[in-house]
């Protein structure tokens, strides 16, 4: 924890100076939105690294993931917890992280670490609907757009590349990828070419996402 | 018709009914057959193309089901969670994976599978040679999807694999593929009873339920891929090997199998053959019963008409039948009626027939056919007295030439009338001929033949009345006696005819035969033949009788007569001989004879100093005869006469007979300066208006009128009524008959002309004629000297 305080506050400091924001808004192919997209910064500059013990939690609720998706940065631990009375099992075999996690009522197992980032597909094997998502970026500065469509990143002024990335889009993601050049108030807004791929209604039914914890 | 017949072996209706029935059968026959064969041959191959088709979905529907029970396999062994691991570690650790395929193959009994990643790589499979991933797309569609993998054709499913069911995205595909071969299984022939065969698009044989020997034939013979029915021999060109067969596609992509589906061609036209020869056997038996019916119906008409035929040999035999034979059938019942009335009809005139051959059509009484039957049979039944009686009427021939023959006739009748009316028994009268009749009478003497002979006088006792004609007829009877003149008809008939002649000279009312006169009778006979021969034999002889011009006191001609002395029978009369030479028709030769001897005479007394106007006498058949003029002038030419000094002396009754010739002949004649005199004038019934026409120049009044002319004061007038007559007509007068002094006196008193008679002389030969000629010449000039 002091860790991590003193990566922030070093952050704070050393970013003061030159703090900028970032904001993005995206419209898919037929001009609505995909909240809960995933919208990040690299840079060729080395970024802070994860804080020392980071976590975050891929909840069970209700038969499904929760969130549907959700955004780490390499290095997190992430804890799969059942807030459901039921059994489930969760599993992935995506090359950035396979595993695989029986998951009993009030069993908490402990936290996997994700150090590969990528995208991580997550199912239920006893669930076959239960679809949820883990992408692992390697860098601190990301964000997902909420219902408006729209998210925003407060990150220090300098030159990065622009991710946006969704299970459903079908747009090449390197066509997505751009380099943006952050100085003050900095405004992207891009639009999908290709449409969606088939989602589920209830993933887009989620609750807020309430970011980064 | 005669056409037909000249084919048909046997004429009889029998036959013909036969063959008429089996024409029109075997007509029925052949359309019936083919129009049954086409429609039954339409409705079989339809019902084979049908079935062929029904089958054809069977075994697509068949391989469908596989094709989704194979989809469905694999959709559960794809959600698999140890599989879904396998296939995430199957880059890493392919060995596992292939033997875990290989294990679900054998599960879902498929033949082949394989995974491909979703970049399109082949990740493992139980094959080796599927080494180029196929398009997922395809394969995981719920149609038929065939792929041709190695060298063989497979129907091949596919499900995508996705790690996380509910994911977007197909992580890898999963393919599974069934040999098409196996789908060709017994079980399909059972489920669609027909052979399936499999083809690969290109035409070869994959596999077929046919046995090994057809699959050759199959995989060489020349299959028709069109949509209908053909067929094929898939033997040695065994008739049994012959197939009929229909081809479908199956499945659309990526490419099609052919399903050939055969059946057959005995089979498949089973129901058709069958038909047919239930048809066949059905028209055969129509056929037979049409036969049946035929010789049913032809018997019920030829054997009536059998009997009717031998009913009607029979009648013309003359064997009458009582009942013809009868027939329900109508036509041949009216023709058994027809047949009675003929008979009926024949029978009729059988009798009318018979009535005209045994009886006299005019009187009603038997014939002379009868008349010498019914003796005949008298004769045969022992019948030991008869008399037959033949009578003629006297002059009935003038009766009929002047009355006419509806008088005639009618006489005739009357006296029929009285012959049957005759009051005596045992009579059978018949008319012979002509005014012939005659009588048997049957009777116990025949010597006593007074009641006969008294009874048919006495017929004639009474005048005959016609209209109002009143008139007295004689009849000449002759009787002849059986047996004692003739013991059969013909010589029975000819006594008595013999005896009725015998009459006729003598003024006689009847004459019983006596042998004497058959004597008579048989010169009568012969002379007809001899007469002929008598003219050149030189037994004629002319006689003349002179004829005396009355005014000059002078004989100037002489009447020529024919005398006939028979070397056996002597001196013949001219009354005995004409009338034959008229009937025989020698009296033309006899005229011709007398004229040209009467000429030759003449010529020879006028060479001696004496010129003789000569008369001859001509028959009635002469004047009928254009001939005599001809004859006339060709004598005259012979002689060297150019004008010949005859008179021809004709009777009043030989011109009546037929006034236009006779009077053209002598008129001919006349044109020949010949004179022309009537014989026997004041005898017939000469009309005074014929009289008139005729071109004659001299009337002879006959003999009667002068035999007593010196006592007889009627005949006084007469004569001088004729003599007058004659004068105001312009012609000459001679008498003949004067027989003494004080006649040839009147007559000269009277105005006659010529005069000839017994007075001045008889009919003399010629040389006796030439002698009292010279001697009355002499005689005359003495008596002229001494006046």
């Amino acid at each position: 924890m002091i860790l991590r305080y003193a990566i922030l506050i070093s952050a704070l400091f050393s970013l003061s100076l030159q703090a900028a924001r970032l904001d993005v808004s995206l419209k898919t192919s037929d001009d609505s939105v995909l909240p809960g997209t995933v919208v990040y910064l690299t840079s060729a500059q080395p970024l802070p690294p994860v804080a020392e013990g980071a976590t975050a939690e891929m909840d069970q609720v209700n038969k499904q993931f929760k969130p549907h998706i959700l955004v780490v940065q390499k290095g997190t631990q992430i804890r799969f917890p059942n807030s459901d009375s039921i059994q489930h099992h969760v599993y992935s075999f995506s090359p950035a992280k396979t595993f695989e996690l029986k998951l009993y009522k009030d069993h908490h197992p402990a936290p996997l670490p994700f150090d590969k980032a990528g995208q991580v597909e997550l199912g239920c094997n006893v669930h076959d609907w239960m679809l949820g998502y883990i992408m692992v970026v390697d860098t601190p500065y990301f964000t997902q757009l909420n219902k408006q469509g729209q998210a925003s990143l407060d990150v220090p002024a300098g030159d990065y590349t622009l991710h946006i990335r969704h299970p459903r889009i079908q747009d090449d993601a390197a066509s997505l990828d751009q380099a943006v050049t952050i100085k003050g108030n900095q405004q992207v807004q891009l639009r999908l070419k290709q449409p969606l791929l088939p989602g589920a209604d209830d993933f887009e039914d989620q609750d807020e996402f309430s970011g980064y914890e | 018709m005669n056409n037909l017949s000249k084919w048909l072996p046997d004429s009889s209706l029998r036959t013909r009914m036969l063959l008429v029935f089996l024409l029109i059968l075997a007509v029925i026959v052949v359309v019936t057959i083919v129009t049954v064969q086409q429609a039954t041959y339409r409705h079989s191959t339809g019902q084979v193309l049908a079935h062929a088709k029904t089958s054809a979905m069977v075994v697509q529907d068949k391989i469908l089901n596989q094709s989704r029970q194979l989809q469905a396999a694999l959709d559960t062994l794809g959600k698999d969670f140890s599989t879904k691991q396998l296939i995430a570690s199957g880059s890493e650790d392919p060995a596992s994976l292939v033997s875990a395929l290989g294990n679900h193959q054998r599960r879902i009994n498929a033949d082949l599978s394989w995974v491909q990643n979703n970049q399109q790589q082949i990740l493992a499979t139980t094959a080796s040679f599927i080494t180029s991933p196929l398009p997922p797309e395809l394969a995981s569609s719920s149609n038929i999807s065939w792929f041709r993998l190695g060298s063989d054709y497979y129907l091949v499913q596919a499900v995508p694999v996705r790690y996380v069911e509910s994911s977007p995205t197909i992580n890898a595909w999963w393919f599974a593929a069934i040999n098409a071969r196996r789908f060709i299984s017994e079980e399909l022939v059972t489920l669609t009873d027909m052979q399936i065969s499999l083809f690969s698009p290109d035409g070869q044989l994959l596999d077929s339920t046919l046995d090994e020997e057809l699959k050759n034939g199959l995989s060489t013979g020349q299959l028709q891929w069109d949509s209908g029915l053909n067929l094929v021999n898939l033997g040695q060109g065994k008739h049994l090997d012959e197939y009929i067969y229909a081809s479908f596609n199956i499945g659309e992509q990526p490419l099609s199998l052919r399903l050939l589906l055969a059946s057959p061609a005995d089979n498949a036209y089973l129901s058709y053959n069958s038909l047919l020869v239930q048809l066949i056997l059905l028209l055969a038996i129509a056929g037979l019963l049409a036969l049946l019916a035929a010789v049913i119906i032809s018997n019920g008409i030829t054997r009536p008409l059998t009997r009717l035929v031998q009913v009607t040999n029979k009648i013309s035999r003359g064997q009458y039948v009582e009942t013809v034979p009868e027939s329900s059938t109508s036509e041949i019942a009216s023709l058994s009626v027809a047949i009675q009335d003929m008979q009926q009809g024949i029978k009729q005139r059988e009798l009318e027939i018979q009535q005209l051959a045994y009886f006299d059509a005019l009187t009603g009484l038997p014939n002379r056919n009868q008349f010498i039957d019914h003796l005949q049979q008298l004769i045969h039944n022992g019948q030991t007295n008869a008399a037959v009686l033949m009578m003629d009427l006297d002059r009935f021939k003038d009766i009929n030439d002047t009355l006419g023959h509806v008088t005639g006739d009618q006489l005739l009748q009357l006296i029929a009338e009285r012959l049957a009316n005759l009051q005596l028994s045992n009579l059978f009268p018949a008319r012979l001929g002509g005014d012939e009749f005659g009588l048997i009478w049957l009777c116990q003497d025949s010597s006593a033949l007074t009641p006969l002979l008294e009874a048919v006088e006495q017929l004639f006792e009474q005048p005959f009345m016609l209209k109002t004609l009143r008139m007295e007829l004689d009849a000449s009877i002759g009787v002849a006696r059986f047996p004692e003149d003739g013991q059969d008809p013909a010589s029975l008939l000819q006594c008595a005819d013999i005896a009725m002649y015998s009459c006729k000279g003598k003024h006689q009312g009847h004459a019983v035969y006596k042998a004497e006169l058959n004597k008579y009778s048989v010169q009568r006979l012969s002379l007809m033949s001899e007469l002929r021969g008598a003219l050149g034999e030189g037994q004629l002889q002319l006689y003349y009788q002179p004829k005396l011009d009355l005014a000059h006191n002078k004989v100037v001609g002489a009447e020529c007569l024919v005398r006939w002395i028979h070397p056996i029978h002597g001196f013949i009369p001219p009354d005995q001989f004409i009338p034959l030479a008229e009937q025989t028709g020698a009296i033309r030769e006899l005229t011709h004879w007398a004229l040209r001897s009467a000429l030759v005479q003449q010529q020879q007394w006028q060479e001696q100093g004496y010129t003789l106007n000569l008369a001859v006498n001509i028959s009635p058949l002469d004047l009928v005869d254009m001939k005599l003029p001809d004859v006339l002038s060709e004598l005259a030419d012979i002689l060297q006469q150019p004008q010949l000094n005859l008179t021809l002396e004709v009777t009043e009754s030989a011109v009546m007979s037929d006034p236009s010739t006779a009077i053209d002949v002598l008129e001919k004649l006349r044109s020949m300066d010949l004179v022309l005199s009537i014989d026997d004038f004041g005898t017939g019934y000469s009309s005074m208006a014929q009289l008139k026409k005729m071109p004659v120049q001299e009337l002879k009044i006959d003999k009667a009128f002068v035999l007593d002319l010196a006592s007889n004061a009627d005949d006084q007038v007469m004569v001088r009524t004729f003599i007058s007559l004659a004068r105001h007509l312009g012609l000459d007068t001679v008498a003949e008959g004067v027989e003494d002094a004080k006649t040839l006196s009147l007559l000269r008193q009277m105005g006659c002309t010529k005069a000839q008679g017994y007075y001045l002389s008889k009919p003399l030969p010629a040389n006796a004629f030439f002698q009292w000629l010279q001697e009355y010449q002499h005689k005359e000039t003495r008596v002229c000297e001494d006046g």
